[in-house]
């Protein structure tokens, strides 16, 4: 079963590499469509982290730590964009930024989401937060609520308790969160095509771009952004590791 | 230092509580677990919610959170920050005061010999001995320069030698900083050396409030009925085997106790760790008794007995459910044993 399964990977790895020649392949990887691909892909994946941390961080600690009426809902709420197919998320999206809902009253203020860099990152945002709260939700509830009271005791503001011991006793699962919502938001594909469109050289993520270049036949580009995702999501992996596996002293 | 003042202080747990510490005085207030101890300590930290006056220097503080009411609390779980040294720890406690870093550190340093634990400051509270961190515990909680200090059975978690080195020191140190300070305690031998003012609580409220002296806890007490003095016994003859054990002669019988390298002259038992029951307990003959029952008391989920073993006392504590099971009377014969573990040489 196990033999079945490594083949399985090994295959669609050998699959990639085979489609294009070595030459063809570093040339593809130089080319300006993939330089584009990943630049756009870092910089908007990064900032839907960035974002959905700065947003699912303190929801989190607020959500592990606060009793309210209606929690239940709400925390089931926060996990319908962890199963929603993101194609559907995609549509979703596009209808309540396009003309019809918020996208009106915005263009009237000169601001077009749909169709635009903006309308990725907000489609990145939207399946990357989720994982976020998650994560941070479980480790700030795995904080002993004993050590919060001590240090309220000894004078600290709640928000000196939040930055001083909560943070840096839930950081290293939050950080674990982080970076799976980055593999996500890295990959992320249907939402973003649903909301910013496939436009060369402008919404041409990396996953868009292996899509626009399939489609049109032009494999060595499609093969190289193919492996740099690849490539990405091991170093993930590796750093995955490494949070999980670093600074248990004294813990 | 200060003084404060609980007046009708209620919730959950607690039933109208009043209590005055004045400056400088110890308060203890012992009983068994499930009374509301823990409770009227978080409450007066500002931890948990209640109604009715908390007064610390004439100044009403029951409305203001923890972090403002300049209340310590040390948790029976010590709760040191396990992400900080123990300097960390000491430092971060300062956070309230207006001063330095420098002067943060120099502070630290002097409660940490004040506590003598300096070699300890870099480590973390993982590497800390149980008394090593209930001295962490008490020099974090000082060094926040609190008005007034909570304890909450800050000793219980440690072996009974232990504990009672920390008491006397803690005990100078509280009279030496002139710290007014609620103690909480189940332990009545504590109750009495630790308290300028004692009271015993039940059921959420406080009764039997005085002087250790006025307030002469005798076996007939309520307050006796959750004490938990160990029984010590002298041996006549020790034998050091030079394998972990040392075998002592008390009762005329021989005993097995641990060997812990050193010499000693009692040895501690607590009354809760004895085992009886009418038939003797299979397996090898070591640290096994024939006694007689000489008095059954019924508290209100123990029994305590008190039986004679070739005519020496013992108190043994047993579970309701066990007396039930065995339903001691006077002048029954029991069977006992105590493992080697439950010794603790003194």
């Amino acid at each position: 079963m196990l033999a079945l399964v490594v083949v399985f990977v090994v295959g669609v790895l050998a699959a990639l590499v085979s489609q294009a020649s070595g030459p063809e392949l570093l040339s593809a990887l130089r080319s300006s469509e993939t330089m584009f691909a990943l630049r756009l892909s870092l910089t908007l994946s990064v900032a839907a982290v960035l974002v959905g941390s700065l947003v699912g961080v303190p929801a989190a600690y607020f959500l592990a730590r606060r009793e309210f009426r209606g929690k239940g809902v709400f925390d089931t709420l926060l996990d319908v964009p962890l199963v929603m197919p993101p194609l559907v998320a995609g549509v979703g999206l596009l209808f309540l930024l396009g003309r019809g809902m918020l996208g009106g009253p915005l263009a009237q203020w000169g601001i077009h989401l749909v169709l635009s860099p903006w309308g990725a990152l907000i489609a990145q945002t939207f399946v990357a937060t989720p994982i976020v709260i998650r994560s941070a939700k479980a480790a700030f509830e795995s904080v002993n609520p004993g050590y919060e009271a001590a240090a309220m005791t000894l004078g600290l503001s709640p928000w000196k308790v939040f930055v001083k011991i909560n943070l840096p006793l839930a950081g290293r699962s939050i950080a674990s969160g982080m970076i799976l919502a980055w593999g996500r938001a890295l990959g992320e594909f249907g939402a973003t095509l649903m909301v910013a469109g496939a436009t060369r050289f402008r919404t041409e993520t990396l996953p868009i771009a292996v899509y626009l270049n399939v489609s049109s036949g032009q494999l060595g580009v499609a093969v190289a952004c193919a492996l740099v995702l690849v490539g990405t999501a091991f170093f993930l992996l590796l750093a995955l590791r490494l949070v999980q596996h670093k600074g248990h002293v004294g813990l | 230092m200060s003084e404060i003042e609980i007046i009708g202080v209620r919730n959950r747990f607690l039933k109208d509580v009043r209590l005055r510490v004045s400056e400088g005085k110890t308060f203890v207030i012992v009983g068994p677990s499930g009374a509301g101890k823990t409770s009227l300590l978080r409450a007066i930290a500002g931890l948990e919610p209640h109604e009715g006056t908390i007064i610390v220097d004439g100044r009403e503080i029951q409305r203001l959170p923890p972090h403002l009411r300049e209340i310590g609390y040390v948790s029976q779980d010590l709760d040191l920050f396990p992400h900080l040294t123990l300097e960390g720890n000491l430092i971060i406690a300062m956070n309230r005061l207006r001063v330095t870093w420098n002067r943060k550190k120099q502070r630290a340093r002097e409660l940490m010999e004040l506590l003598r634990i300096v070699p300890l400051a870099e480590r973390y509270p993982s590497a800390l001995s149980g008394g090593e961190k209930q001295r962490a515990a008490l020099a974090r909680v000082l060094a926040s320069e609190p008005k007034i200090l909570l304890l909450d059975e800050p000793l219980s978690k440690l072996d009974f030698r232990t504990a009672r080195y920390l008491r006397s020191e803690l005990l100078s140190l509280l009279n030496r900083l002139r710290v007014t300070a609620i103690f909480v305690t189940h332990n009545m031998e504590e109750a009495r050396e630790m308290g300028d003012d004692l009271a015993v609580m039940t059921e959420g409220t406080l009764t039997h409030t005085g002087s250790p002296a006025e307030l002469r806890l005798t076996d007939s007490c309520p307050g006796d009925s959750f004490l938990e003095r160990p029984n010590i016994l002298c041996p006549v003859h020790k034998e050091f085997s030079g394998n972990g054990i040392v075998k002592i002669t008390w009762a005329g019988s021989r005993w097995y106790v641990p060997d812990e390298g050193r010499e000693f002259t009692h040895v501690a038992v607590s009354p809760s760790r004895i085992d009886i029951g009418p038939k003797p307990p299979q397996g090898p003959s070591i640290n096994r008794f024939t006694a007689t029952v000489s008095s059954v008391h019924h508290s209100d989920d123990s029994v305590r007995l008190t039986v004679h073993v070739n005519g020496e006392a013992l108190r043994v504590e047993i579970t309701g459910e066990r007396a039930q099971w065995l339903r001691p009377v006077p002048g029954d014969v029991v069977h006992g044993l105590v493992r080697l573990t439950a010794f603790e040489i003194m």
